[in-house]
């Protein structure tokens, strides 16, 4: 395996001919969760990311907190970042690289993508912007973006907050199922819940209650009484 | 300031923790709230909710008699009154800018929640750092400020154990029933469970994926600034060491506005299997964690290469694109 360290400063234009002397950004680790990421992310924007390409191996001298002191090396990988509207923040200036670390090769974002299916998708991403270059707000213990099997019009009148909290809790936007959508519940509609505010929250979650799904039902329920001391029924 | 006795009664750094032979435990105003297994209630100026054995500490650091009176060291205070007996004997007690201390018969003027008179003689503030002298002086600091004692082992000035006796943790406020109201991180309830089977962003191997949410002592969640940082003790009690100690807090995030975190636990790569216990604690506590039997603050974990056991339960699920990684 051939190490090489790549100045941050120098990325752009990127050149990993004779890298002897460069470095490597931060890798950040920060376990979080999905409230915690929007919470953290100076900006989560609608778009994608595309030509992604291998940058780079770094080998891991001092292990960061959190890290298993198992892995040894990272792999960096960049991607054009194409992003059409901000959901928080503002969007990035156009022809920005995204990177990120991983502890894996392949440079594959979407690993753990549900199979494609015909519906539409959007994908919200939770980065902030070092210099020239676009980055996930945590390489490792967070969420790089949350996909919606939606489309998201750029010109449509809706808040973006509260479009982006209305399909969390949207359960055809997020999963192929009600069985499914309620696994999941909990971590959505907390995000959900901290951009509405409790009162609007409550009304969007009552009626996923009565959908059908005893599952959903019971997450949707235990969700109104734990957090909000709230029923199901108004 | 270590431990004193006082006549019958042990004291920690000024706060009294033993009496009657009773490990007891004293509120900010110095009312005993807990004397071994028994609690006790008050209504704001003293009087008990429930009737309970006299002769022994009670309010605001008063000893009550069988009669029902307290002795305040210089003069008696009737609870069920609300007022002294006899008049305050201290004349520097009066102030010709303060009306209501002309009056030489009432406890603490009148605001028995957020002051107490041990003597007798003039009141002090008690707030959740310290009890102040009306010049605001301070007159007695806890050893962490907020904080108040609960039984545990003392030690003494050289390290050693000389008996069971206190540590420290949260002082409770007192609301104008003269009841604990203080929320204390107690448990911890599961949120997600899952697993990743080849390892997350930061971890070899099979990952297990828990989401937790601090609850406090009645089950409710916390939220926005009154979420109280948590920390991870792990101890490896067999093979390769198991790497913890971790701090999750709302500083930087890694607990959200509800109190939810989520905790990464893996063998990370080692093909020997490793037991360790896990602790998870909260303002001083450790949590009770709603996880297989028993709720238990001691977790014994089990790291192997393909899954990891806690509190002897398994994950339920694999994680997914909707887990965090």
């Amino acid at each position: 395996m051939r190490l090489c360290r790549v100045a941050w400063f120098l990325l752009a234009p990127l050149s990993l001919g004779g890298c002897a002397e460069r470095q490597f950004p931060e890798w950040r680790v920060l376990p979080l969760t999905l409230e915690g990421a929007w919470e953290s992310a100076p900006a989560v924007v609608i778009g994608d990311v595309r030509s992604v390409a291998p940058l780079g191996v770094q080998e891991i001298k001092v292990t960061p907190r959190f890290v298993s002191p198992s892995i040894k090396h990272i792999y960096w990988c960049e991607g054009e970042f194409r992003a059409h509207s901000a959901v928080k923040g503002r969007l990035p200036r156009t022809g920005k690289k995204y990177i990120w670390a991983s502890v894996r090769p392949g440079c594959d974002l979407y690993r753990y993508a549900p199979p494609r299916d015909e519906r539409p998708i959007t994908r919200a991403w939770f980065i902030r912007e070092e210099g020239d270059y676009v980055r996930p707000v945590a390489d490792g213990g967070s969420f790089y973006f949350v996909t919606f099997y939606a489309n998201w019009e750029p010109s449509s009148d809706i808040d973006p907050q509260a479009r982006f909290a209305r399909l969390l809790l949207t359960p055809s936007a997020r999963d192929t199922s009600l069985r499914d959508f309620a696994t999941g519940f909990e971590s959505g509609a907390s995000t959900a819940c901290f951009i509405l505010g409790r009162e609007r929250c409550v009304e969007l979650i009552r009626p996923l209650a009565a959908l059908g799904d005893p599952e959903l039902r019971r997450a949707a329920c235990d969700f109104l009484r734990l957090q909000y001391q709230e029923g199901c029924a108004r | 300031m270590g431990i004193e006795r006082v006549g019958a009664n042990l004291c920690y750094t000024g706060r009294m923790i033993k009496s009657n032979n009773n490990w007891v435990v004293t509120d900010r105003l110095g009312s005993v709230v807990r004397s071994g297994a028994e609690t006790l209630r008050y209504f704001p100026w003293g009087e008990e909710r429930l009737t309970s054995t006299q002769n022994r500490d009670k309010f605001g650091t008063y000893f009550r008699d069988s009669t029902g009176l307290d002795y305040a060291l210089n003069r008696y205070y009737s609870s069920s009154h609300g007022r002294f007996l006899t008049p305050d004997p201290y004349v520097a007690s009066a102030s010709l800018t303060n009306p209501q201390s002309w009056n030489r018969y009432p406890y603490v003027e009148n605001d028995p929640v957020n002051k107490l008179d041990p003597p007798g003689l003039a009141w002090i503030w008690a707030n959740f750092d310290s009890l102040m002298a009306p010049d605001g002086s301070v007159v007695w600091s806890p050893p962490a400020a907020g904080y108040m004692i609960w039984p545990a082992t003392i030690y003494g000035p050289e390290g050693t154990p000389v008996g069971v006796g206190s540590s420290v943790s949260p002082l409770p406020p007192i609301d104008s029933d003269g009841a604990d109201r203080r929320r204390i991180a107690a448990a911890l309830r599961v949120v997600s469970d899952c697993y990743w089977g080849d390892g997350s962003q930061y971890t070899v191997g099979y990952t297990r994926v828990i989401t937790y949410q601090v609850l406090d002592q009645d089950g409710k969640p916390f939220y926005g600034s009154e979420v109280p940082a948590v920390t991870e003790s792990v101890v490896t009690t067999s093979g390769p060491t198991i790497v913890g100690g971790g701090v999750w807090s709302r500083a930087e995030n890694t607990i959200d506005p509800s109190g939810r975190f989520t905790d990464y636990l893996s063998a990370n790569g080692n093909a020997q299997p490793s037991t360790a216990t896990q602790t998870l604690s909260a303002d001083g506590n450790a949590l009770r964690v709603n996880i297989g039997a028993g709720s238990p603050t001691v977790l014994n974990n089990t790291y192997s290469t393909s899954t990891v056991t806690v509190n002897g339960t398994t994950s339920p699920r694999p994680c997914t694109d909707k887990d965090p990684r």
